[in-house]
């Protein structure tokens, strides 16, 4: 029994808002052994953050409470610990590492400082001392040039490099177990893999226990002891990883793992004519300097891209953030100051004021990333959905409703939908709301920016055989940007991939990914279909 | 369920959930809920205030025939008087030819703002006795009336301000944060400029040539106090510009007056909403204060500006100062407890802290 670390018994968590009852976890037993690795598996909603946040007591009290339960580490019980033993525990023997290094790390303390004030606060050390255990976390974390770093603030770090600072502030007082909350989700594919090495080796070299919280099957397969898979509040399953893996039980833990997006996608005539191309098409954002605000150089976001997209086709843009994939598509939209040519259905539209794009507009439309972001929240799905048609096609309200009812019910959405409001929705079928507003229209090209990638696994299978049925039904043509290649493989047939706002490979998709030539893409490859 | 939360009362229903979670917001808010009552109440008394406090009748029958006074004017001739201009009825001859034939209901206080009372037993001021309830002003006015026509100008003067300022404040803010560059950088030095011009200077120089009344004070005021809200509204624009609905509206080929007003507006609303109790209370300060100077309404207008500056005058007379002082502190109090609770109620990060009772009522 002295190896049981982590003793969860029986936990359910109540939240209430305005008079309303949520039970976001409804009896949940977990233990950790010293030094073992737990990943705690589920889609958001699952309740597997707030049991992690439990752990720390770090949830919203007093409007989350614990009708049954206990958390017990090395035998105290955390429900009932006062103040002075709380902080005790908290960041000395649990540590714990958030999903968002943005915003999780102070913007206006150095590196330095964050990780020395936890030492300070549980340890008698002085400040010059403290100063020397950061510099070997930050070591130790694997942060490169540390003398320079430590005296940086958040904002000029890369996001590996802040998830790394986070790590090392979670590993500054040697906790005894590391609670990891979807550590590389925030992350980008290559970066992802490096963190992942970089906590297997930690625990190793530590011998810390790790709770990691994640959605993401393949991470958990990376470095997880035993599994344990959470469903609306429960756990379902929980095995060995390995076992797990080789003999999935639950329906939903199945589920999960055949959540991979498979298949080719749609085909196409070769001899489609080009819709939309570019000719060296550049964005660049001036960087202003001094009283006179000179520009002295630019931001590259779009950097001469030239590209061509088949009538029919989908063509994926590929990159890690900050690629200037995103810019691209708003520049394609003209959402952006671009230079450079920019051909739809062979108009040199790059020239078109707002008012002669106007019409355009019709048959070029684009979705969002962020389904929450995207519709506006205080207009009904009818008005969402029907406002473009208002501008585009003008009849009353009443002509629009048959459009209406048509888009959603392409979306595979009840047209019922029309009377509620987006905040009723969830992320899977906002992203169907902000595509059927985009089909509303029978646009020719559609842009979509990253539709997927908030999404969960499983939901985000449905969007994609969503879009790939429209796309043949309606004979549309896709430009579709992501980070994600398992998504892109399945859906288009053309890549191109982007690095710092340039193309360093293009071509079929088949190609690209059987034989990719830039050690760049080579690499994404590899860190993604591992 | 629905008696655990509380149940909705009539004045929920055809709010949306935000907003029924707002209004509940403001109601937790006791002393904003008294506040918002209680000015509510004064406010539509004083809107009535021909029927509280009038040197007319309400009702007078004479002769077999009903006569409403406050609502029509009559002839002294109508009750057999000698003049054909309007009747006097505080003038004991007119009094004594009614009553001979008839009777008279006068409103609570017999006293508009503007009447002078003739048969004060002392010399004006009069101090508060029976019949005049807070004294009489040194011009042998009641001062009860007087606060209430003051009282009803000050808020109407201040909601009229209000509006139109908040018109105008969120369409140049609106137009500043949506297009940024030039015209938010020439919207913004233009602002520096205007408002370092001396108001007060503007006003005096402006009453030399015209007599100001309630709609060029508007005018005058407006002219300046626009920008209040245009800081706020800018800054909410410049973040909502690049929200992606917004975007996704542009790629719909939206015209701009609707993205802005359909899509950013509606979010910049709140803290807009937020402001206005304070911008309302700023107002009827910045009335006052003018009344004070005597830069502000016409001479003889009820203002409670007006009536501070006889309190200073008069300070044998404390009464004057007193309610002058006194009316003002509760109206202002009043809108600053409503604006502190509204702004509580607009927060989404204000939770209301439920009693722990309603945690057992918890059903499964």
């Amino acid at each position: 029994m002295s190896d049981l670390l982590l003793d969860i018994q029986d936990l359910r968590v109540d939240f209430r808002s305005s008079g309303r009852v949520v039970h976001a976890v409804r009896g949940v037993d977990l233990t950790l052994q010293k030094g073992e690795t737990v990943a705690l598996v589920g889609e958001s909603g699952s309740g597997k953050s707030v049991t992690a946040h439990a752990t720390l007591r770090l949830l919203p009290y007093p409007d989350a409470s614990h009708p049954s339960g206990s958390i017990r580490v090395n035998g105290i019980d955390i429900l009932q610990a006062d103040a002075e033993t709380l902080r005790q525990i908290r960041g000395n023997t649990i540590g714990m590492v958030f999903q968002e290094p943005m915003s999780a790390l102070n913007p206006l303390h150095t590196v330095a400082r964050q990780i020395r004030e936890v030492l300070l606060q549980h340890n008698a050390m002085s400040v010059t001392a403290a100063d020397q255990r950061v510099q070997e976390l930050l070591e130790l974390v694997g942060i490169d040039a540390v003398a320079k770093r430590m005296a940086a603030y958040p904002h000029e770090l890369s996001g590996g490099q802040r998830q790394r600072v986070m790590i090392a502030m979670a590993l500054a007082n040697e906790p005894e177990l590391l609670i990891a909350d979807e550590p590389t989700t925030a992350l980008d594919v290559t970066v992802q893999a490096q963190i992942l090495d970089l906590l297997k080796a930690l625990q190793a070299k530590l011998r810390m226990a790790v709770l990691l919280i994640t959605h993401d099957f393949g991470v958990v397969r990376q470095i997880a002891d035993r599994v344990a898979v959470m469903y609306r509040g429960k756990i379902v399953e929980r095995n060995t990883t390995q076992t797990l893996f080789a003999a999935p039980v639950h329906a939903y833990t199945r589920r999960l793992m055949d959540a991979d997006p498979k298949g080719e996608p749609v085909p196409v005539a070769d001899s489609g004519s080009e819709i939309l191309a570019t000719r060296d098409l550049k964005v660049w954002f001036p960087i202003k300097k001094g009283f006179l605000r000179r520009t002295v150089d630019h931001v590259k976001a779009v950097d001469g891209i030239s590209l061509s997209i088949r009538r029919g086709a989908a063509l994926g843009v590929v990159g890690e953030s900050g690629s200037g994939k995103s810019t691209l598509g708003l520049a394609l939209l003209r959402l952006v100051h671009s230079q450079g040519e920019i051909l739809f259905r062979g108009e040199a539209i790059d020239t078109y004021n707002k008012t002669r794009m106007r019409p355009l507009r019709r048959a070029l439309q684009v979705v969002f990333q962020d389904p929450f972001g995207s519709l506006s929240p205080r207009m009904s799905i009818a008005d969402i959905i029907g406002e473009g048609l208002a501008i585009h096609a003008p009849q009353d309200g009443a002509g629009r409703d048959p459009a209406i009812v048509e888009a959603l019910v392409a979306v595979g959405l009840d047209p019922e939908a029309r009377h509620r409001y987006p905040h009723e929705f969830s992320g899977g079928q906002r992203q169907r709301i902000a595509i059927a507003r985009a089909l509303a229209l029978r646009p020719e090209l559609l842009i979509l920016d990253e539709p997927t990638s908030s999404l969960d696994r499983s939901v985000q299978f449905q969007v994609l055989s969503l879009l790939k049925e429209i796309q043949s039904r309606f004979g549309l043509t896709y430009l579709f940007i992501s980070h994600d290649l398992k998504v892109v493989k399945s859906l288009c047939h053309d890549i191109i991939v982007m690095r710092r706002g340039r193309v360093v490979e293009a071509g079929s998709a088949a190609a690209v990914f059987a034989a990719p030539q830039h050690p760049y893409t080579q690499e994404l490859l590899s860190a993604a279909m591992r | 369920m629905a008696t655990a939360s509380g149940t909705p009362t009539l004045s929920l229903r055809g709010l949306s959930p935000l907003n029924q979670r707002r209004w509940r917001n403001f109601k937790a808010n006791r002393r904003g809920l008294w506040s918002l009552w209680l000015f509510l109440i004064l406010f539509t008394l004083s809107l009535g205030a021909e029927f509280i406090a009038n040197d007319r009748p309400l009702l007078v029958r004479y002769d077999g025939g009903f006569y409403f006074p406050v609502l029509k004017a009559y002839a002294e001739t109508t009750f057999g008087g000698e003049f054909a201009t309007e009747a006097e009825y505080r003038d004991p001859y007119v009094v004594e030819l009614i009553q001979a034939k008839g009777w008279m209901v006068w409103p609570p206080i017999p006293f508009a703002d503007d009447t002078i009372i003739l048969d004060l037993p002392v010399a004006a001021p009069a101090p508060p006795s029976a019949q005049n309830w807070l004294g009489t002003d040194d011009q042998g006015r009641d001062i009860v009336a007087r606060l209430i026509y003051g009282f009803r100008i000050s808020v109407l003067f201040g909601l009229c301000l209000t509006f139109f300022s908040s018109v105008v404040g969120v369409g140049v803010g609106a137009v500043q944060g949506y297009y940024g560059g030039w015209v938010d950088l020439s919207g913004q030095r233009f602002m520096e400029i205007w408002s370092g011009l001396p108001v007060l200077y503007l006003l005096i120089i402006l009453s030399s040539v015209v007599q100001p009344n309630f709609w060029w004070l508007l005018g005058i005021m407006l002219l300046f106090s626009w920008m209040t809200l245009v800081d706020l509204v800018r800054a909410e624009f410049l973040r909502g510009r690049n929200l992606e609905y917004v975007r996704a509206a542009q790629a719909l080929g939206l015209h701009d007056s609707m993205v802005m007003f359909r899509h950013i507006l509606p979010n910049a609303m709140v803290s807009t909403i937020t402001f206005m109790p304070f911008i309302l209370s700023g107002a009827i300060t910045t009335l006052t204060s003018l009344d004070f100077l005597g830069f502000g309404l016409p001479a003889g207008s009820p203002s409670l500006g007006e009536l501070l500056k006889q309190g200073k005058a008069n300070l044998q007379a404390p009464w004057i100062g007193l309610s002058a002082f006194f009316a003002l502190a509760l109206m202002l109090t009043l809108l600053v407890f409503i604006g502190e609770a509204a702004r509580d109620a607009l927060d989404p990060r204000h939770a209301v802290e439920h009693p722990v009772a309603e945690t057992e009522e918890a059903p499964s």
